[in-house]
């Protein structure tokens, strides 16, 4: 028989009769191992606290969003979106399943470029590309995709200077029917500007244009705006055809499929309020497919998306450093990730729970992170076991942004480790040290003694 | 004189014609022997002159009149007068009138016996040397021919004492009795009834067909060793006069009409005797008339054999009907069995996969479960991920179910002859076996040609009956309706409109398909259980570079400087090929939505074009990395005559020369735009599977089409640039 668990005493009114609106009082069931990799053994290893990947989730989240789409649509291409998570090892995972490289800055295409994306695979993107950065993905071939008008002014520059003729794709904003929209980025389509950019990139001979892009928002909850932007996106590609008789290779959809992560403030959990994967293909697919476009003209359809994909393969663990109670009696629990790690905290209820086994007892906890900074705060309010200190906890979905959000912040960036599909774990990025830290810094002669 | 360029080619084709064949050399062989008996010759070559300019001058489709088709007819009838009767100015008048009669007639036969798609052999010339012969005996003047007797004071005129010496030492060589009989019999063809003729038509035949001469052979022992069954008396002269007919029959039947290979050579015999029979007893009513029956029995039984022939459900099987006539028995078989291996059991409209993406055949033909009997040719197709599930969660839901709700495509263009759209969907683990088939939806693509697709999803289905459907449209979404206990897509083709008929075994094309670990694109073929299987997506650029427009032209220029255009055509019979402005080369081809394959090339075999047709013989514009495209080419087609003609002879049974082709793509997909695509490949020729040369080609495609061609071989190192098309 196993030791019972030490749990401290609370005092719960007992609550009879109906359910109130908040249901059930439901116990957090504890996970205790990633990939059948206990994680406690992991952070044993690594240190707490710790990011783990699971790729096997990774690859299978992906199959399931392609086979979304290409039992839909018969030329389907997925970017993968390297702000979300540009940890080689994540971003390799993608092209390795087939992804090419979505970038939005010189950096993240370097970083590709890097990793070992041809060229003419990666997807720029963004309202910050220099001159040199411009110059860089002509000569590679890359699919740029233009922001606004003064950047388009700079590739016509270019490509009097460059033999390699530019490969361009505009972005469009339009009404969706959603708020806020996103009308910052891109060429605006109901003001006509949009047509406007696409004329004039027609009349310069030295352009290809090859494609639409479109982004219309993050954390879309609704299919149907996905719906409309296609179909706008898809009336641009016939009035081109039918103006220029010119026939575009692809349409490039953007991402921002919601994750299954509840929002904060939502009423109901993400899990159950989340379109699938197929339900988002089934509005862009029907939009294209019922759209004026040629049959033999059909686009490529590009997606771009990244949190949708990676959300669900990352987990945070860590370890409880203390309990308190506040001074309305609330209980308290100090955990040792804060927001400058856990960034998402800010937008979600993240999906905390216990590693041990706990009893079904819960108090209404909230959950502060480490940091000396009134807002590190994981939770505001959660039903949370009585976890004591040197207890173990694992946030679930914390895969998307978390990884390239970070701010190294009172404290050091942890390890990041992947499980990869047979159950290995490989450390994927090193945790910060002083020397990290103190290897970018220079400190002037005058500087360099003190005398307390 | 431009004008008449068809004029020679016709003129010797009309010759060999009688012999099916459309062999230059072999026609002008016959020709000269008809002019042992320079009067024969004469008038017989008077004929042909007047049909084929009748044919030219009423404007008959040119390629038939160069092919000899309405020359051969009046070559016999006018050789066949010319033997008869006297040379007189009556004569010439009769020759050129039955000339041209016998045309008119050709085209009445050609007409009424092209319905039922069949040839229209000899007739005309055995209706019109009957009419004649009937006509004549009221012609007082027209003197009964007293030459046959004086062939020797002929010959002496014609070429002097050596031709006499000649003639007679040919006559006298001590050939077997049969033989002999053979020679006079293939020489009774043309009214030629001597050895020394004979004996040269014999090695035309030769030249012009190995099996074709073979048969020849065979034809004509079956028929003497039936004769010494019979034990009908023959004299060498009345037997040699009606003895072609097996000659001619076995060439027909065994090897011209239908593909020669074992089963065309039992046939004979058994087809021999019974035109020998045919032939004993019609001359037995055409004695009454006094005319000769001469090659009454051959087309009658040729005929009959045919027509019967076109009742079976399979043309494919034992003996099998050529239907692409190449004029020498050798091209067919080398065709037929190549055809047969490249497009397996073909298809002459396509059907394809009716769906987006890669799905699984849950269940093939002559599957576990409900694909038997006369429901054997079906395929069930589902979504499976890595794991090989077909649902996410727990399965409890049709939406669970990958496949659930996805689209149905319309698998070619059709009508819409029936639907059922109003029947629930089960919950999983329920069968409808009330509605067997659920919701389902019969298009109809050809006449006995039918797809149907069922256990779709309630209200789902679009058209009406009656609706136009074009291929890849969506026309439903898959449910789970009818026995259906899990959502699947059930897909058949089948020869008649009804729900619940019974399958036909027709396959799927262009598709590529995952199976025991192997990658392959599958022209046509019958995808097994449990393969992965998805529809080709064609690649623009491939699509692009290899998708020849009709009129249009494509200009290369060569490492040599020589400057090459080729000109994209299609002929009478909406074949499509590429000329070659020059050497007149002819480069067929067949495209489709997904695939460029060349499937005939006549003419210089050292032009560009040939290299060009032996190097993009097969291509696929459906891209995928590393992808290896594999297809064999005819024996004739790549290996020279003389190489092939031991080949020839053995061919009907056996195999030992072959051609192998391999394309070979990028190793890297290459993004979208004005990339470069780089194929590449070999031709290789093996003699009992083993390497005697190959060739090595290389094709650059770029955005705007094909860039450049490279071909290599022991005798060539083309390089060309195309600069246009």
């Amino acid at each position: 028989m196993t030791k019972l668990i030490f749990e401290r005493p609370i005092i719960q009114r007992i609550n009879a009769g109906l359910p109130s609106k908040y249901g059930m009082a439901h116990k957090l069931e504890p996970i205790s191992h990633i990939d059948n990799v206990s994680i406690k053994s992991l952070m044993d290893s690594y240190g707490s606290p710790l990011f783990i990947i699971s790729e096997s989730t990774i690859r299978k989240t992906y199959k399931n969003a392609f086979r979304a789409f290409s039992s839909r649509y018969p030329k389907v291409q997925f970017a993968w979106s390297y702000k979300t998570n540009y940890l080689n090892a994540v971003c390799n995972v993608f092209h390795q399943e087939g992804s090419w490289a979505e970038v939005v800055s010189g950096f993240e295409y370097d970083k590709a470029i890097a990793n070992g994306v041809p060229g003419e695979l990666i997807i720029f993107n963004g309202p910050d590309k220099s001159r040199q950065d411009l110059e860089k993905a002509i000569k590679n071939g890359s699919l740029i995709h233009i922001d606004h008008f003064d950047e388009l002014y700079e590739i016509i520059s270019l490509s009097k200077e460059i033999e390699e003729r530019p490969k361009v794709a505009i972005r469009v904003n339009m009404d969706t029917g959603i708020y806020p929209r996103w009308d910052r980025f891109g060429f605006n389509y109901e003001n006509g500007e949009a047509w406007d950019a696409l004329n004039r990139i027609m009349a310069n001979k030295k352009l290809d244009l090859l494609g639409l892009h479109t982004h219309i928002g993050t954390y879309m909850m609704s299919t149907d705006a996905y719906k409309i932007a296609a179909t706008k996106l898809a009336s641009l590609a016939v009035r081109l055809e039918q103006k220029h008789g010119h026939v575009l290779q692809y349409i490039d959809m953007g991402g921002g499929f919601a994750s299954k992560n509840t929002l904060r403030g939502a009423y109901y959990p993400g899990t159950d309020t989340t379109p699938s994967f197929d339900d988002f293909a089934e509005a862009i697919t029907s939009a294209f497919m019922s759209s004026e476009i040629k049959p033999d003209n059909l686009p490529l359809l590009i997606l771009e998306n990244g949190r949708a994909l990676i959300d669900d393969a990352g987990y945070l663990a860590g370890t409880v450093l203390a309990n308190k109670r506040l001074a309305d009696g609330r209980r308290a629990t100090i955990i040792d990730a804060g927001v400058n790690i856990l960034f998402t905290a800010f937008w979600y209820e993240h999906d905390i729970r216990p590693v041990e086994p706990v009893s079904e007892q819960t108090e209404d906890t909230t959950i502060y992170g480490p940091l000396c900074m009134n807002i590190d705060v994981i939770r505001g309010n959660v039903m949370f076991p009585l976890l004591k200190k040197g207890d173990h906890y694992v946030i679930r979905r914390v895969g998307a942004y978390n990884n390239t959000q970070w701010l190294q912040f009172i404290s050091m960036r942890p390890n990041v480790v992947m499980i990869d599909s047979k159950g290995e774990p490989h450390l994927i990025r090193k945790n910060e040290t002083l020397e990290t830290i103190n290897s970018q810094e220079l400190t002037p002669e005058h500087l360099k003694n003190f005398d307390l | 004189m431009k004008n008449l360029a068809w004029f020679p080619e016709a003129l010797f084709n009309s010759y060999a014609q009688v012999f099916f064949s459309n062999n230059k050399w072999f026609g002008i062989i016959l020709l000269l022997l008809t002019f042992v008996d320079f009067y024969v010759g004469i008038f017989g070559l008077i004929s042909v002159t007047t049909a084929l300019f009748t044919g030219y001058f009423i404007g008959l489709y040119e390629n038939n009149i160069r092919q000899g088709y309405y020359g051969f007819n009046s070559l016999l009838v006018g050789v066949g007068l010319s033997i008869y009767f006297q040379p007189s100015l009556l004569l010439l008048v009769l020759v050129i009138i039955s000339g041209m009669l016998t045309v008119f007639l050709s085209l009445a036969f050609e007409g009424i016996l092209g319905k039922y798609g069949l040839p229209f052999l000899s007739l005309p010339f055995i209706l019109v040397f009957w009419i004649l012969r009937l006509a004549t005996r009221e012609f007082e003047t027209l003197g009964l021919s007293e030459r046959g007797v004086y062939v020797l004071n002929e010959l002496y005129l014609l070429g002097g004492k050596n031709l006499v010496t000649m003639y007679e030492w040919w006559n006298q060589i001590p050939f077997h009795t049969s033989l002999k009989t053979y020679f006079l019999s293939i020489g009774a063809i043309f009214f030629q009834q001597n050895v020394f003729s004979g004996f040269f038509a014999a090695l035309g035949l030769l030249i012009y067909s190995r099996i074709g001469f073979t048969l020849s052979l065979f034809g004509f022992y079956i028929a003497y060793l039936f004769y010494i069954l019979l034990g009908v008396p023959f004299s060498e002269v009345s037997y040699s006069y009606i003895g072609f007919n097996y000659i001619l029959t076995a060439i027909a039947l065994g090897g011209y009409f239908i593909i020669p290979n074992k089963s065309s050579y039992t046939s004979l015999l058994f087809i021999i005797p019974i035109t020998a029979v045919v032939g004993i007893s019609l001359q037995q009513v055409f004695n009454l008339f006094y005319l000769p029956v001469h090659s009454f029995p051959f087309n009658v039984t040729v005929l009959l054999i045919l027509y019967g022939l076109k009742f079976r459900v399979d043309n494919r099987i034992g003996l099998s009907t050529v239907f692409w006539q190449q004029q020498s028995p050798e091209k067919n078989l080398y065709n037929f069995l190549n055809f047969q291996e490249r497009f397996g059991k073909g298809s002459p409209l396509p059907i394809y996969l009716p769906f987006f993406g890669e799905w699984t055949v849950t269940q093939g033909h002559n599957g576990n479960y409900t694909h038997k009997d006369e429901w054997r040719h079906a395929w069930d197709f589902e979504i499976q991920d890595d794991q090989g599930k077909t649902f996410q969660e727990n399965g409890d839901f049709a939406s669970d179910y990958y496949c659930f709700d996805k689209n149905v495509l319309a698998p070619a263009d059709g009508v819409v002859e029936a639907l059922v759209n109003d029947i629930e969907d089960n919950a999983i683990g329920n069968r409808n076996l009330d509605k067997n088939w659920g919701n389902t939806l019969v298009i109809k693509h050809s006449e006995f040609l039918f797809s149907k697709l069922s256990h779709l999803k309630k209200g789902s289905i679009l058209p009406k009956v009656g609706d136009k459907v074009a291929k890849g449209e969506i026309i439903a979404k898959v449910g789970n309706s009818g026995n259906s206990a899990y959502p699947h897509l059930h897909f058949q083709l089948q020869a008649t409109p009804f729900i619940g008929s019974k399958t036909i075994d027709y396959p799927i094309s262009d598709f590529w398909m995952k199976n025991e670990e192997k990658e392959t694109l599958e022209a046509v073929g019958n995808p097994p259980m449990p393969a992965k299987v998805s529809t080709l997506t064609p690649n623009p650029q491939l699509k692009k570079a290899f998708s020849f427009v009709i009129g249009n032209q494509i200009q290369w220029e060569t490492n040599t400087g020589e400057k090459v255009i080729w000109e994209v055509k299609r002929d009478y019979l909406l074949n499509t090929y590429l000329e070659c402005k020059d050497t007149e080369s002819k480069a067929f081809y067949k495209l489709d939505e997904g695939t460029l394959h060349f499937i005939h090339f006549v003419g210089d075999r050292k032009s560009l074009l040939y290299q060009f047709y032996l190097a993009a013989y097969k291509i696929s514009f459906g891209y995928s990395n590393k992808l290896l495209l594999k297809d064999s080419f005819p024996v004739n087609m790549i290996f020279n005559p003389h190489r092939i003609f031991l080949q020839d002879i053995i061919a009907p049974f056996y195999q030992y020369l072959k051609g192998e082709y391999l394309l070979s793509y990028p190793d890297k997909a290459r993004g979208l735009g004005q990339q470069n695509i780089v194929l590449n490949g070999k031709v290789t020729n093996l003699a009992f599977g083993k390497e005697i040369e190959h060739a090595e080609f290389l094709f650059q495609i770029g955005a705007s089409g094909l860039q450049s061609f490279q071909f290599k071989n022991k005798h060539f190192q083309t390089q060309a640039k195309c600069t246009g098309s």
